[in-house]
């Protein structure tokens, strides 16, 4: 059993997605781990990460995983890439790149271990294409944030237990890893898993 | 479901605003832009369905009721539309008595036509409707009383009109008080209603408890009980505030009245003078949304007072679950960045409400050209907090 301290935008719904998220990719048992923090957005989750960081590391926790949209740009919206300048990209509060920004604010030293994943726009995205559905012209030009939520939950959305549960079961799938390893903003997420610290 | 609200000349609304609603929708704006007039609407048409002689006075009379100056057409404009009809009603303030007249009023059914209109102080009905000689109704709203007494007198070809009637019959306002949260009911009072202060959540509770204990008989038709909402009430509470347990309605000390106590996980039991405002405000909220029929509209005053931020998130949950499972449709008001953020992803559900020289205006987020940029951007609750609501033109 893995205890990974896990950061996103939305605790409830957005945590227990990539918790799920990890234990497929993994083959393993995640738990998260149990703390009274909660993030309320992106940006919350960039300033607070240091103290999250640190606050679980003297807790025992080994393994970080930080989840946030990329959903913010306006005048771009850049998928990372490998090539990023890391610090230019995180100064740039309104449309640097989620993955550097994040990057930058979550330091983690070994022996501790990190993953960062940001779904391309935001986690309905991932699912929508893990449940077989076809974005057309690609999962990246579909970039209203509600129309995606709203293509996934249905509307009004439901409740966040709901939202939750039907995430979960689509994440489950057994075709949903195959389909998402198309997408290269999985493909970065599922890339940093291949180190020791994660697959024991 | 109500689909839209029309108001001219109402309260703080100058020129006719058609507000469009959804089954759960949230108003903001700064203080003094209308929320309130907006929500007050439903209680005055609810109190003139009741045949409530004071509904007038309630709302200020004419005085407080209509919009100065006089904008548009100089009409005192009130109805609603829902998914199959609707009602309008166009009065006039007489300038020789000061008070409301009416001119036009309407009900309507999408595929049934009229159920009756009032043209020149007479009501005629259309459709399956007819009474001869026609009534007069000079008074403004006045057809809405004829409705209240043509179903009260049990005229069953009027009821095709009912699904136009009934969410705003049914519709609550919640305004909670502390003050009103501890106070003791009578122990004589076991019928009230919960009224919009929160006052009476213990015979509520009480009410609730007997219910779910009464038999049902089979094979005779009863009005409808939900004995399960005591038990979903109490779900939501354990679920909501982690470190309660349960809920109980004793007798005080000297018998005469009924007061609320919460359990603690610890095994504290505290009377309702003693439990956190925080908890009783989420206790009367869960109360008055279970305590709603299905198909009724709950306008929930700023739910966020004494309620923690992250409790807020729960509380949303239950507002959602509630129009989904329970069939209810949800309007509140807010100034909370933390609550207004869990709408993010519906913008068309988020109604800013701007005080203007022409009365209230209202639009949804979605419809604010200038905003969407910076939507995109940055989550609703924190544009508010910054000015950008307050900025758009």
């Amino acid at each position: 059993m893995l205890t990974v301290a896990i950061a996103t935008e939305f605790d409830d719904y957005d945590a227990e997605v990539s918790r799920v998220l990890l234990e497929q990719a993994l083959a393993r048992s995640v738990v998260r781990w149990q703390t009274s923090i909660r993030f309320n957005g992106d940006k919350s989750v960039k300033k607070l990460a240091p103290l999250y960081v640190r606050r679980a590391l003297a807790e025992g926790v080994r393994h970080f995983l930080f989840t946030i949209d990329n959903d913010g740009g306006q005048r771009r919206r850049p998928q990372h890439a490998p090539e990023h300048d890391e610090i230019a990209e995180a100064a740039d509060e309104r449309d640097g790149c989620r993955w550097c920004w994040i990057s930058r604010a979550a330091q983690v030293d070994s022996p501790a271990v990190r993953c960062i994943a940001v779904p391309v726009q935001t986690m309905e995205t991932w699912l929508l294409v893990a449940r077989g559905e076809a974005l057309s012209p690609s999962p990246e030009q579909c970039y209203h944030r509600p129309t995606l939520k709203k293509r996934f939950f249905g509307t009004p959305l439901p409740a966040t237990d709901v939202r939750t549960r039907l995430a979960v079961d689509v994440i489950r799938q057994p075709h949903a890893l195959h389909a998402l390893r198309g997408l290269r903003s999985f493909q970065l997420f599922e890339a940093q898993l291949g180190i020791e610290g994660w697959r024991g | 479901m109500l689909t839209q609200i029309t108001l001219q000349n109402f309260k703080s609304f100058g020129v006719r605003q058609d507000v469009p609603l959804r089954p759960l929708t949230v108003l903001v704006g700064a203080n003094n832009s209308g929320k309130s007039s907006f929500m007050s609407v439903s209680r005055f048409i609810r109190n003139v369905l009741h045949l409530r002689q004071d509904a007038f006075d309630l709302e200020g009379g004419a005085e407080g009721l209509v919009h100065r100056p006089l904008a548009g057409s100089g009409e005192v404009v009130v109805g609603w539309t829902t998914a199959s009809g609707g009602y309008e009603s166009r009065s006039a303030l007489a300038r020789e008595d000061g008070q409301i007249h009416q001119e036009h009023e309407r009900l309507w059914h999408r595929d049934a036509g009229d159920a009756w209109a009032v043209h020149n102080g007479v009501i005629g009905f259309g459709g399956p409707m007819s009474i001869e000689p026609p009534p007069r109704v000079d008074e403004a709203f006045n057809g809405l009383g004829w409705t209240s007494r043509l179903l009260r007198d049990g005229i069953e070809k009027f009821r095709p009109f009912e699904s136009v009637w009934s969410p705003v019959e049914h519709s609550r306002i919640v305004r909670l008080e502390v003050a009103a949260l501890r106070k003791d009911p009578h122990v004589t009072d076991v019928a009230s209603e919960l009224r919009e202060d929160g006052g009476g959540l213990p015979t509520t509770l009480e009410r609730w408890r007997r219910e779910a204990k009464e038999p049902k008989v089979t094979g005779v038709h009863e009005p409808a009980i939900d004995r399960t909402r005591l038990e979903e009430f109490k779900k939501f509470l354990c679920a909501a505030i982690p470190e309660v347990i349960d809920v109980v309605v004793d007798l005080t000390p000297d018998l005469l009245h009924r007061r609320l106590y919460v359990v603690q996980r610890d095994g504290q039991k505290f009377a309702a003078p003693q439990v956190s405002d925080g908890v009783l405000a989420i206790m009367a909220m869960a109360a008055h949304v279970f305590s709603l029929p299905p198909g009724g509209v709950l306008f929930i005053e700023e739910p966020e007072n004494h309620v923690h931020p992250l409790r807020l998130r729960a509380l949303v949950d239950m507002l959602r679950n509630a129009v989904t499972t329970r069939r209810c449709q949800i309007v509140l008001s807010t100034h909370s960045p933390v609550l207004l953020n869990e709408f993010r992803d519906e913008p068309d559900a988020v109604l800013l409400f701007q005080r203007t020289p022409e009365g209230s205006r209202v639009r949804p987020l979605a419809e604010i050209p200038e905003l969407q940029a910076e939507l995109e951007a940055v989550p609703p609750g924190e544009l508010m907090q910054a000015g950008f609501f307050a900025e758009a033109r």
